[in-house]
């Protein structure tokens, strides 16, 4: 028996071996729910039912997906140009704390560019963290998962300490590591008065275009991939690498931080450390899943926000763990990357000499 | 010596393709015997220890063990049988010690590895040749020279009977080398058959016999004694009638388009790459460099793209500095490259052939100055070199790690002749290519010099070289040690300095090479 690497995959297998890994993803939360004591039909339609139910449902999962695929679009952003980017984590709360400060600063001008200046605000706040990553990488060649990872910390830290101090809600202890309310105006709109479905989403839609347009028309996303491919190509033929990790890094930070400005003002209407939490480490994962697609990120951000949502109902319904959806994400990851590659190869059948 | 041979091959053939890189290649092998298979870089040694280990199987032939007939299908079976092989880049596991990597993966008993009496062996092997090597050392601490010393003893380790050791100097330290030298002779003291594969003639006179290849085919085998300096580099670059020089008659010499003085380089260890090296080319003129690859060539073409910063010196490009400047500022300036590798500088495999054509123009006002790419006007760019060139693919939307290697080529071709309005740099374009795209390299080399371009070609086939070039610079050890008139030089004497030989005779280089 031989693995013999494959030139080209036919699409319809490639359709039926991710149909299979989402056959088996499904067979493992089955198991896992078992696993858990509770009943795994009742357990599983409550999960149905809670993601998309009903209108509201399917509200609810947009909402909370819309995050996720926007840090998805920044991993993709940066993965595609092969820059192994973990900074989405923090990006997404530099993001939002640096669109708060905006909101104190800017308060008595209309609502309107008040909340315009807090997006710019908070994209500036992420573009510059993640700025700060690929200089690091640029002028010390120090590995930008690393640098990252680390950073992630510091911004974590730093936002908790702002919090519980200087941004405060007044009355609050410091067990109540939040800011106190945004004033309503700078809450962002529902979108046509629907309850819950905020403007946030609509920058989403924005970003799936823009990111689509980019990676498949556009200069820069022909470098972004031509990097990611064969970096020593494009620079031999005169790109800057360090000026092209600057402008991948800055736009990607961008967009995660975009991700912790809707949470903030659409969401939370606050700034909490709990709830912009994990929404950067799961844009890494709906993006790996999506194949480094905007398109793939999308449906996979879709997916696992209506997970999240609808695992909620079945912990009410059924008292299975919302955890379960962690466990179910890494499963599908790794399930999804093995079918990526074993697509590659196929496996050949001979007698021995 | 015994009589019979412990490693007999007959008629190994490999094909890559078109391209016939071993063609019908004998050689045998006595125990404790240390023999040479010499020659330029692509003329098939590596192919040809690759068979030998396991690493790619024959196309065609016979391998013989001790008179049985072998069919390696990887190095485990040539390890099983018998024979070791050291690689040029050492495989080793910095992070561990020199004795975790010699028992890296030989027959550990399911779960425990018996360190101890791995080290007594390892302690007994090293006291009778005499290596003194700490095994309880990181590999990372050690010197170069020790690195090998590792996997020498990892192949003996094995039990190996046959020890294949490539390119084993080209890292080493003359001192070094002298030390490997004396462990070679005592390893053939235990009766172990040691091949080196070289393209250094003082190593060669070392062996006991010499397998000389050329253009895939051996050439001749002779023994050590017989063997002179000169005998090899005529074996080595072939006696074949010199092909006619380029036909075209000499002009009126244009002005200068590429000017570079005393240029140096120096490696990440601080090796000298190129050593101050100045050469001028003028327009219409073809400067051919000969030279065995790794003497200086590549860095050298680097620097003159702007790809490699010099560590000293300066480049004058159509009477415009360009000190301190990217490869940008170069193919603004006019310069052109087809890179060695063209798949690993020159190409980005998952492109499209269109896509590959505009690497670098991605911002050119023609394809819609630096937002959008204009696709129609990419597509028809394509369309257009597609015909030029006969690139043969399905459409311009193949991705061109699907190409054959001389449609790939092609593509590089393409896209840097319509760069190179000025200066083109072509390092080995024609290797591993078939008869009818060499024909059409040489033809657009030949058109672009008409055109009045100058060309810097970088080649180590002197039939190539002479045909195409107006001068022929050698490079040895970094540096151009002579420039000569292809039409009155012999292919011997730029042989003969390219293997360093003359250079040493001259005094150059403290390279001890008797005659």
């Amino acid at each position: 028996m031989r693995i013999v690497k494959r030139t080209k995959l036919a699409p319809v297998w490639s359709v039926a071996l991710y149909a299979a890994a989402a056959v088996a993803s499904l067979g493992a939360a089955a198991a896992l729910i078992a696993i858990a004591g509770a009943p795994v039909g009742d357990s599983l339609s409550a999960l149905a039912s809670g993601a998309v139910g009903s209108p509201a449902a399917a509200i609810d999962s947009l909402v909370k997906a819309a995050p996720f695929i926007l840090t998805g679009f920044a991993t993709c952003i940066a993965y595609r140009a092969g820059f192994w980017t973990v900074g989405q984590e923090g990006q997404v709360l530099a993001g939002g704390a640096a669109a708060w400060q905006a909101s104190l600063w800017t308060s008595g001008l209309p609502p309107a560019l008040s909340i315009a200046l807090c997006i710019l605000a908070g994209m500036i706040g992420g573009g510059a963290l993640a700025g700060l990553a690929a200089w690091l990488k640029i002028r010390f060649a120090m590995s930008e998962i690393v640098s990252t990872v680390m950073l992630n910390y510091v911004v974590f830290y730093a936002l908790s300490w702002l919090i519980s101090g200087p941004w405060m809600a007044s009355g609050d202890t410091a067990s109540y590591q939040q800011t106190s309310v945004l004033p309503q105006d700078l809450w962002l709109p529902d979108i046509f008065g629907i309850a819950d479905l905020h403007m946030g989403v609509i920058l989403v839609a924005v970003a799936l275009v823009w990111l689509y347009l980019v990676l498949s028309r556009a200069a820069l996303g022909y470098e972004i991939r031509a990097m990611g491919l064969n970096a020593t190509a494009l620079s031999q033929r005169g790109v800057s690498l360090s000026k092209l990790i600057f402008k991948i890094m800055l736009i990607s930070g961008a967009v995660s931080a975009v991700a912790g400005f809707i949470e903030t003002f659409g969401v939370n209407h606050r700034l909490t450390g709990d709830n912009l939490s994990g929404l950067g480490y799961e844009g890494i994962i709906v993006a790996l899943i999506g194949r480094l697609t905007p398109v793939g990120t999308l449906l996979a951000g879709l997916f696992f926000g209506a997970l999240h949502n609808g695992a909620l109902f079945m912990n009410v319904m059924t008292g299975v763990p919302t955890a379960l959806v962690e466990t179910l994400q890494g499963i599908v990851l790794i399930l999804f990357l093995v079918v990526g590659v074993a697509g590659h190869f196929r496996v050949e059948w001979s007698k021995q000499p | 010596m015994s009589a019979a041979p412990i490693l007999r091959a007959t008629g190994l053939t490999k094909r890559f393709g078109a391209v016939v890189a071993n063609d019908s290649v004998s050689l045998e092998i006595f125990p404790g015997e240390l023999l040479c298979l010499f020659g330029e870089n692509g003329a098939g040694k590596s192919t040809l220890s690759a068979m030998l280990y396991g690493e790619k199987r024959p196309d065609a032939g016979r391998l013989e063990i001790k008179g049985k007939a072998v069919a390696f299908r990887s190095p485990a079976d040539a390890i099983k049988a018998g024979i070791g092989m050291v690689h040029q880049h050492f495989v080793l596991a910095k992070a561990l010690t020199v004795l975790e990597n010699i028992v890296a993966g030989t027959g550990a008993k399911v779960w425990r590895l018996d360190l101890d009496a791995a080290r007594a062996r390892l302690a007994e092997i090293g006291a009778e040749l005499g290596i003194e090597v700490d095994l309880d050392r990181p590999v990372w601490r050690l010197s170069v020279g020790e690195q090998q010393w590792v996997e020498i003893l990892k192949a003996l380790y094995l039990g190996v009977e046959i020890l294949i050791l490539d390119e084993p100097t080209a890292v080493l330290t003359p001192q070094e080398s002298d030390q490997l030298f004396g462990l070679i002779g005592m390893m053939r003291r235990r009766g172990l058959a040691v091949i080196i594969v070289t393209h250094k003639l003082r190593e060669v006179l070392q062996a006991d016999r010499i397998t000389v290849l050329r253009r895939g085919r051996n050439v001749g085998t002779l023994s050590g004694a017989d063997a002179t300096p000169e005998l090899l580099t005529q074996m080595m670059v072939g006696q074949a009638a010199a092909a006619a020089p380029s036909a075209e008659p000499p002009r009126a010499p244009g002005r200068v388009i590429v000017q570079a003085q005393n240029l140096a380089a120096r490696g990440f260890g601080g090796e000298v790459l190129v050593d101050d090296v100045s050469l001028m080319v003028r327009e219409g003129e073809i400067l051919g460099i000969a030279g065995v690859a790794g003497n200086g060539q590549k860095p050298l073409l680097e620097m003159l793209a702007g790809i490699r910063r010099p560590d000293h010196g300066v480049i004058t490009i159509d009477g415009q500095s360009l000190e301190g400047r990217g490869p940008a500022a170069f193919m603004q300036a006019g310069v052109g490259i087809i890179p060695e590798d063209r798949y690993a500088e020159g190409l980005v495999g998952e492109f499209s052939i269109a896509d590959n054509l505009i690497l670098g123009q991605q911002r050119a006002g023609r394809y819609g100055g630096g937002l959008f790419i204009t696709r129609k006007k990419v597509a028809e760019n394509a369309r257009e070199a597609m015909a030029r060139y006969a690139i043969a693919a399905p459409s311009i939307d193949t991705e061109v790690r699907l190409l054959s290697g001389g449609n790939a080529q092609k593509v590089v071709l393409a896209r840097e002749l319509a760069q190179a309005s000025v200066l083109l740099l072509a390092n080995q374009p024609t290797r591993g290519l078939d008869i009818g795209v060499v024909a059409l390299v040489h033809a657009e080399l030949r058109q672009k010099r008409a055109a009045g371009a100058a060309i810097i070609l970088v080649c180590e086939d002197l039939d190539d070289l002479f045909a195409l070039s107006d001068r022929i610079a050698v490079m040895f050890a970094g540096r151009i040690v002579d420039i000569l008139d292809p039409v009155s030089a012999s292919r011997e004497t730029v042989g003969g300095l390219m293997a360093g030989h003359a250079a040493a005779a001259s005094n150059r280089e403290p390279v001890s090479c008797e005659s």
